[in-house]
């Protein structure tokens, strides 16, 4: 039983980084200047750093590129 | 700050601080490595650099644990502050060579895929004595790599400071899975009380840190001003507040910084754009609004960061009474431009 | 006015400098003394060696049941011969390596796994040479009477020296990933005649236990009722799931 569910969970987990480390390698050479304006002409040194978060958070990103308009999100806290 | 991202915006200060780190990381591995191979010289080297940057990471993370509230107490530390992403970083990719070592070490060559081996390989999960420590260890390590991996300053714009912020506050969970890796694991097999003991020291230090911190914060949120009238609160005597600097207010939940500079008032939201720094308690430099955390700055009276940033934060309207502040509790839009108050006309 | 410090100006003010130069010093004393204390304070590690990267020849006839062994005879004659139990790289037993074999003289190319408690090698898969029909006579397995003895089951091949420390709580998953694989499980323990040593592990049938028996106890402490045996300089112990007790 234990076995079956981390089994299905580490699967799920390779499947995932895979999935993300596809989804990096287009997103830091061409997404990533649509979904940010501040990344237009940004160097090599900065696509490989955020290249490990893109593979973690690489769903939100492809939505991001999708509505791409190159502004952050708005943020809501107590005064904004 | 900047306007066009670069890997990593070098300055003296932060090669300095690196080179520190540096230095610090290679002097403990060098020490334990040594003595332990001459102490102990059955010991398989694999068995030493599992331990050397297994417990190099641990140390580190509880000295990056101490540097907030370290700083909250006493402004004077605030440099350990301004490169302290590049601390954590360090620590994840010690963290990182302890587990890939161990994962390697423990799971691999064997009949069973190595993560799924390291969930299952020891089932006493309903143990307090035998639970599996390393599955612990495996959690801490990927928080440790989502925060690594969300340092840079596109993550704090792309994510919104909140979601970082929260996101990175998830360190304490980390510690937490750590202090119960290494008392769940070492400990249990190790029979030295030094180690206990220095695991307890540790622990007491990052947590009346802590609470000290906490309390000091806590002492300025309760002093939450009580005189109001038409939409004004009143704050603070103007004599209160030093020259270029500012009176903190705990309004609606989030903290107003009033600024005095130059013989004018100007109150701004105390939230720093960048990683939520604590405005309040920087300084006016060159007629700016500047954050003691990382630099960034902002024009007073309209929250906004010089030309070509674009920062902006929430301004608020203020009069003086009677030598007394008064502000109107209601953020304007960030960027709104106010005019200072004057002291010695009203 | 106290002194305000702005990371990116080449230099910061001089009480901060100062206090950040005392604090880098007290940083390099704690990381000097943290590294001194900890490793001054480990465990005695057991002098136990793996040969890695060292392999070598050997030759002896092959005992198969319960768990494979070499039995090299040391050349003088009518001396006795010294078992090696065998083992497959990585955490596998080394029952396909030489399935069929029972009886024969081999000559063979592995790695020397040792401690007091044993010696072991790690084969080389297709080194196996077959040298033909052993004329050695097995002799009868010794029983020493039936005893209760209290220690710590662990998987042969990283307690007598692959790992160090191969026993104890950390090492506990990388045991039931061996057991699981078909290293020989022993238990270890000094109750027998105060020397400590590994018992083998085996069913009240004489073959090799059932894994589902003593996975997951592992690297604790327990107590195990049977048997014991010694055979060609190994010792077994013979019981069933139902006699190994966890002790706290």
């Amino acid at each position: 039983m234990l076995e079956h569910a981390v089994a299905f969970l580490v699967r799920a987990y390779y499947a995932y980084t895979l999935a993300g480390c596809l989804f990096a390698i287009l997103f830091v050479i061409r997404g990533v200047q649509m979904v940010d304006v501040q990344a237009r002409g940004a160097g090599v040194g900065f696509r490989l750093l955020i290249f490990p978060g893109v593979i973690a958070f690489w769903p939100l990103l492809l939505r991001r590129w999708f509505e791409a308009d190159g502004e952050a999100p708005a943020e809501r806290n107590a005064h904004r | 700050m900047s306007h066009r991202y670069a890997g990593i915006s070098w300055n003296p200060q932060k090669r300095a601080y690196d080179l520190m780190v540096a230095a610090g990381v290679v002097l403990y591995l060098v020490t334990f490595l040594a003595l332990s191979s001459l102490l102990h010289p059955a010991a398989t080297a694999e068995t030493l650099l599992i331990r050397g940057f297994g417990s190099c990471a641990f140390l580190l993370l509880n000295v990056v644990l101490c540097i907030g509230p370290l700083c909250r107490l006493d402004s004077r530390y605030l440099p350990l502050l301004y490169n302290r992403r590049h601390l954590g970083v360090t620590t994840f990719l010690l963290g990182m060579v302890h587990g890939a070592f161990s994962l390697f070490q423990l799971h691999t060559l064997g009949d069973s895929d190595p993560l799924i081996s390291l969930f299952t390989a020891n089932r006493n999960y309903q143990s307090l004595a035998d639970f599996p420590f390393q599955p612990l260890g495996f959690l801490a390590l990927l928080i440790l790599f989502l925060m690594s991996a969300t340092s840079h300053d596109f993550w704090l714009r792309n994510l919104t400071p909140r979601v970082w912020k929260s996101l990175h506050m998830l360190v304490y969970a980390a510690y937490g899975l750590l202090v119960a890796h290494v008392t769940l694991g070492l400990l249990q097999s190790e029979r030295s009380p030094w180690l206990v003991a220095a695991m307890g020291t540790s622990l007491a230090l990052v947590l009346s840190l802590h609470v000290a911190a906490a309390r000091k914060e806590r002492e300025l949120d309760d002093s939450t001003p009580k005189a109001q009238e038409e939409n004004y609160v009143k704050v603070c005597a103007v004599s209160e507040i030093p020259e270029k600097c500012a009176k903190l207010v705990s309004l609606r939940g989030e903290r107003v910084a009033i600024f005095k500079f130059d013989g004018k008032i100007s109150a701004l939201s105390n939230v720093c754009r960048h990683q939520n720094g604590p405005l309040g308690e920087g300084r006016i430099i060159d007629g700016c609004v500047t954050c003691p955390w990382h630099g960034f700055q902002y024009q007073p009276e309209s929250g906004a960061a010089p030309e070509p940033f674009t920062e902006k934060v929430s301004t608020f309207r203020t009069k003086l009474v009677d030598g007394c502040v008064w502000l109107d509790p209601h953020p304007l839009p960030p960027g709104t431009y106010i005019e200072p108050s004057r002291i010695g006309r009203s | 006015m106290s002194e305000f410090y702005i990371g990116y100006l080449s230099s910061a003010p001089l009480a901060i400098r100062r206090r950040v130069r005392l604090l880098a010093a007290a940083m390099v004393v704690f990381a000097v003394g943290g590294a001194a204390l900890f490793a001054a304070s480990q465990n005695r590690f057991a002098a136990s060696f793996f040969d890695y990267g060292k392999p070598a020849e050997f030759s002896g006839s092959l005992v198969l049941q319960p768990y494979p062994a070499l039995l090299v005879n040391r050349g003088m004659a009518g001396s006795s011969e010294t078992p090696y139990l065998l083992v497959a790289p990585g955490k596998f037993g080394a029952d396909a390596l030489v399935s069929g074999r029972e009886g024969r003289n081999v000559r063979l190319r592995g790695t020397l796994i040792h401690r007091t408690e044993g010696k072991m090698i790690e084969i080389e898969p297709s080194s196996i040479q077959d040298l033909g029909e052993s004329a050695d006579r097995k002799g009868r397995p010794r029983d020493l009477g039936f005893a209760t003895l209290s220690g710590e089951i662990v998987d042969t091949k990283c307690f007598l020296g692959v790992m160090n420390p191969g026993e104890g709580k950390v090492h506990r998953d990388c045991a039931a990933r061996c057991l699981s694989g078909g290293i020989p499980p022993a238990l270890v323990s000094s109750d027998f005649d105060g020397l400590q040593r590994l018992f083998l592990l085996v069913g009240d049938d004489g073959k090799p236990l059932l894994k589902s028996g003593f996975l997951q106890r592992a690297g604790r402490p327990v107590a195990i009722s049977g048997r014991i045996f010694e055979s060609q300089g190994l010792y077994y112990l013979s019981t069933n799931e139902v006699r190994i007790q966890a002790l706290e």
